[in-house]
This record gives structure tokens, C-alpha cells and sequence, in this order.
């Protein structure tokens, strides 16, 4: 064995090249971490950004037209362009803090169960399904605010069955009424509809969403004229305005009601809370809160 | 085997003429006693009575019966009523009920009313369950040709659910069906798994 001068230079290589390589690991190991702190920066400031999330369902879409408004004028057209605009103007002022999002952005096929999964999904606050109807009597321009219903019978039936998705909204019925109430009064003040009438109804697609949620109708008398309207910016404008006005009332008050409640609710003991974590873990523990 | 057989037919026929005999005489015999039966003065009372009270009971048969009709109010968000009088079998329920929704098929009559069953639009049975559940069944042009909207499913459920529960109080729920089977809803708005109570809200004016 012949201790060559090559194999001492490659031994003075590779010693040399151990700091380099330590200082290397650290500094991937700390852009990894300066990523995954950047990240978790921007999803909290996102969170913070957004006190509420709303999600806008425009109703039908794809292969279902909906109601039509004439030869050309298709109910899905109306309820997607309503439904961009109410999103552009919120966000458009940042001081609302509401993050918007919509359950189809263009002329799709969108499944009844699918519109509320999207907003359980985002865990939205507020869920609003825009429609548009055409009667022929009474022959007014009118607003219908929908919130769900069940009867007696069916609640008993889907507990029964272990039907969980259908009773998702019957948890969720009396912020729903507060929130088509505010939608309703935003409706009337506002004077453009000669009619306007606050209904319960077994809506399909209002079922499923566990969060407040009203489905609008604008209705209309098939006439050459109320299509017109219908068509014409100006008068999405003024509708995606007075639901901004319903959704904002809502949510101030909502707001308002959280803080009082943080303020005079006392926190519950350090035992208490120590015995509910044991109990059903952390994870658990916070969809329990929620 | 055929001398035994020819034998045995030579030994039936008297018994048959026998039998023949008493058959005619209880013919004769019967139809003496009726006749005299119907010459009884007492006993062509009664039988009249009878004849009467068969016929009176048909005459009632063919009676109308008073119906309550649940239309679309021209005039406000609401059901508006028409009282109509419809032909029909009293001594059976769900031939009542069928000829109650055939004519709310046929639409109104008072000038403040407007249809709610979309036109082409057939019933093709009612069935009562021991439940009192009663189940409407329509033709496919119930969806086919409705105008869509949850106000109009809304007003076309409950014109049906309140004709059939109004007048006839044995059904407690009305569900509908569409071609004898169950649908999600008739145009993706109103959920018709379940079945349906009589609306009192829809029969005034909404607020």
C-alpha cells in the first residue's frame, strides 16, 4: 500500500468540502423554512384580508337555460352577469373584507348538490343563489327572497336514515331568515320592485349548505320592454348594488353581534377546556367550537 | 271392451231422462211460485220500495259533487279558489280525487285565475297509501312544458297539493310523481322527494 500524493489531495478536498456542504443544507433547510413562514404569512393575511366569504351561486348554466326571456335571452346568461358584477363591486372596496367567490365563472354544466358542496367546501359564511323568473300574472315586476323549509315529516325521515346532506340547512334556518330579512328590507328600500315577498320553500339546491343561505328571483312580465331592461347594464348594476346593500347589512350586524358576544361571554375554565381536549382531541375539539 | 262400453250407455240413459224430468219440474215449480210472488199485492209494495231505492241510489251515482279548485291569483302573489261541480262516483274516493285534478288540468274559468298544470300535461293516477300519503302522478309534459322558476314550481306543487287535501281531507300529504316515478324536482328548483302539507300561507296575499 503506497500512500500516493494524489490520494492526500483528494482527502484535503473532501475535508475542505464538509463546511461548504453543512453551509449549504442550512441554507436550503432556511429558504425551505422562509417559504413555508412566507406562505403561512400570506394565507394568514388572506384570512385576515377576508373577515367573510360569500359565495354567489348563478342559477343554471350549460345545458339548462333556465327561463327564457324571449327567442334569445336565457335566465342563465342574466344570473351570471348579475352574479360578476356583485363580485366586482365587492371586490372592488377592500374595506368590506368580504372574499367572493362564485360556483361557475362561465356557461357550465353545474349539478343541484354541487352549488352548496362549493360553498361548504370554502366554508363560506354566506351562500346567495341568483334566478330570475318570468309570469305572466300578476303582471309586476317582483322580487322573491327564498330560504328553505322542511316539514315535520321529512326531518324525522332524514335523521332516520342518516341523511346528513339534506338537513345540513335546517341547522342553519334562522340566520338564513336574518339574512333574506336584510336582503328583503335592502329590496324595498330601494323601490325598484313593485312587489316583494319573503317565502319558504323546499329549495333543492338551498339544502345542503351549512351556512346561511337565500336564494333571489327576480321575476318579470314577458314583455318586449322588460327584456330590454333586463339586458341592460344600468339595471344589473342598480340589482347587484341593492344586494351589496343586503349582504353588508347582514354582515355588520353579524359583526356587531360577534363582538358583543366575545366581550361579555366569560371564557370557560383552563379545566374545562384541558378536559375537552383529552376528550375529543385537538382537531375535534375546534370543529366542535366552530 | 266396446260390448262393456255400449252396455253402460244403454244403462245411463234412463237416468238421464229422469234427470231431465226433475229439471223441468223445478223450473215449472220455480217459476209458479214467482208468479205468484208478483200477483201478491203486499209483496209488489215492498218490491217497488226496492226498485226505487236501487234507482235513486244510481240517480245519486251519477251526481255532482262540489270541488274546490286551486288556481294562480291574476291579481297577487297567491292561490285563488273556484268552486266547480264535478260528475263523479261518490262511493269511491280516489275516482274523486282523479276527476278533481283532471279538472284543475283544464284550467280556470273566472276571469281572475290563471292555469297552473302546464299544458299537454295528463294525470295518470292517484294513489292513496294507508299513510293517507296521496300520490299524484302526471304525464312527462309537467316538466317538458313548464315554464320553470321556484315561484312557478312553487304555485304549480300547491295547486295541486291544496285541491287534493281541501276536499278531500282523508289525504294528510300529497306527493307528486312524474311517469310513475319520483324526480329531484320538476326544473331544478323545488324539492319533490318529499311530500306535501296544504300551504295556508299561499291563499293570501304574501306580505
Amino acid at each position: 500500500m503506497i500512500f500516493r500524493k494524489k490520494h492526500l489531495n483528494f482527502l484535503i478536498i473532501c475535508i475542505l468540502a464538509i463546511p461548504a456542504l453543512i453551509e449549504a443544507a442550512s441554507l436550503s433547510r432556511r429558504s425551505f423554512s422562509q417559504d413555508l413562514a412566507a406562505a403561512q404569512a400570506a394565507q394568514d393575511a388572506d384570512q385576515q384580508q377576508a373577515s367573510f366569504c360569500l359565495v354567489i351561486d348563478p342559477g343554471h348554466g350549460g345545458k339548462d337555460s333556465g327561463v327564457l326571456f324571449g327567442a334569445t335571452l336565457a335566465e342563465k346568461t342574466l344570473t351570471l352577469n348579475l352574479a360578476r358584477k356583485l363580485q366586482e363591486l365587492i371586490d372592488s372596496d377592500p374595506e368590506l373584507n368580504i372574499k367572493v367567490l362564485l360556483t361557475r365563472v362561465e356557461d357550465q354544466d353545474l349539478p343541484l348538490d354541487s352549488r352548496a358542496a362549493i360553498a361548504n367546501h370554502h366554508r363560506a359564511d354566506l351562500f346567495l343563489s341568483i334566478h330570475f323568473g318570468s309570469y305572466l300574472y300578476p303582471a309586476v315586476e317582483s322580487m322573491q327572497i327564498f330560504i328553505a323549509d322542511y316539514s315535520s315529516e321529512e326531518l324525522e325521515y332524514l335523521s332516520m336514515i342518516n341523511e346528513s346532506w339534506s338537513l345540513m340547512q335546517s341547522k342553519h334556518l334562522a340566520e338564513s331568515r336574518e339574512f333574506g330579512r336584510y336582503i328583503e328590507q335592502a329590496v324595498r328600500a330601494s323601490g325598484a320592485f313593485a312587489a316583494v315577498n319573503f317565502l319558504k320553500a323546499p329549495i333543492y339546491f338551498l339544502k345542503g349548505a351549512s351556512m346561511a343561505a337565500v336564494e333571489v328571483e327576480a321575476g318579470f312580465a314577458p314583455s318586449e320592454e322588460n327584456i330590454k331592461k333586463l339586458e341592460s347594464e344600468d339595471y344589473q348594476w342598480q340589482l347587484a348594488k341593492i344586494l351589496l346593500q343586503g349582504i353588508v347589512s347582514f354582515l355588520n350586524k353579524e359583526q356587531e353581534q360577534s363582538q358583543l358576544s366575545s366581550s361579555s361571554e366569560l371564557s370557560p375554565p383552563a379545566e374545562i377546556d384541558r378536559a375537552r381536549e383529552n376528550l375529543y382531541g385537538q382537531g375535534n375539539r375546534q370543529e366542535q367550537e366552530q | 271392451m266396446t260390448q262393456r262400453r255400449s252396455g253402460l250407455k244403454e244403462h245411463q240413459a234412463p237416468m238421464k231422462q229422469f234427470l231431465i224430468i226433475i229439471l223441468a219440474l223445478i223450473i215449472v215449480g220455480s217459476g209458479l211460485w214467482v208468479w205468484t210472488e208478483l200477483k201478491n199485492p203486499r209483496k209488489m209494495v215492498t218490491r217497488n220500495l226496492l226498485l226505487s231505492k236501487i234507482l235513486e241510489e244510481n240517480k245519486q251515482r251519477e251526481e255532482f259533487f262540489s270541488v274546490q279548485l286551486f288556481f294562480a291569483s291574476k291579481m297577487g302573489f297567491s292561490l285563488g279558489v273556484e268552486t266547480r261541480e264535478v260528475k263523479g262516483e261518490k262511493s269511491s274516493l280516489q275516482q274523486q280525487i282523479r276527476r278533481a285534478l283532471a279538472e284543475l288540468i283544464k284550467g280556470p274559468t273566472q276571469a281572475d285565475l290563471v292555469p297552473t298544470i302546464p299544458v299537454g300535461t295528463k294525470l295518470r293516477g292517484f294513489y292513496l297509501d294507508k299513510n293517507g300519503i296521496g300520490y299524484a302522478d302526471f304525464s312527462n309534459e309537467m316538466i317538458k312544458n313548464h315554464p320553470g322558476g321556484s315561484w312557478g314550481e312553487l304555485i304549480t306543487i300547491y295547486s295541486v297539493v291544496n285541491t287534493v287535501i281541501k276536499n278531500f281531507p282523508q289525504v294528510r300529504q300529497v306527493k307528486l310523481l312524474i311517469n310513475g316515478l319520483e324526480v329531484e324536482t320538476l326544473r331544478g328548483h323545488l324539492d319533490l322527494r318529499r311530500a306535501f302539507s296544504f300551504n295556508e300561507s299561499l291563499l293570501s296575499k304574501q306580505p
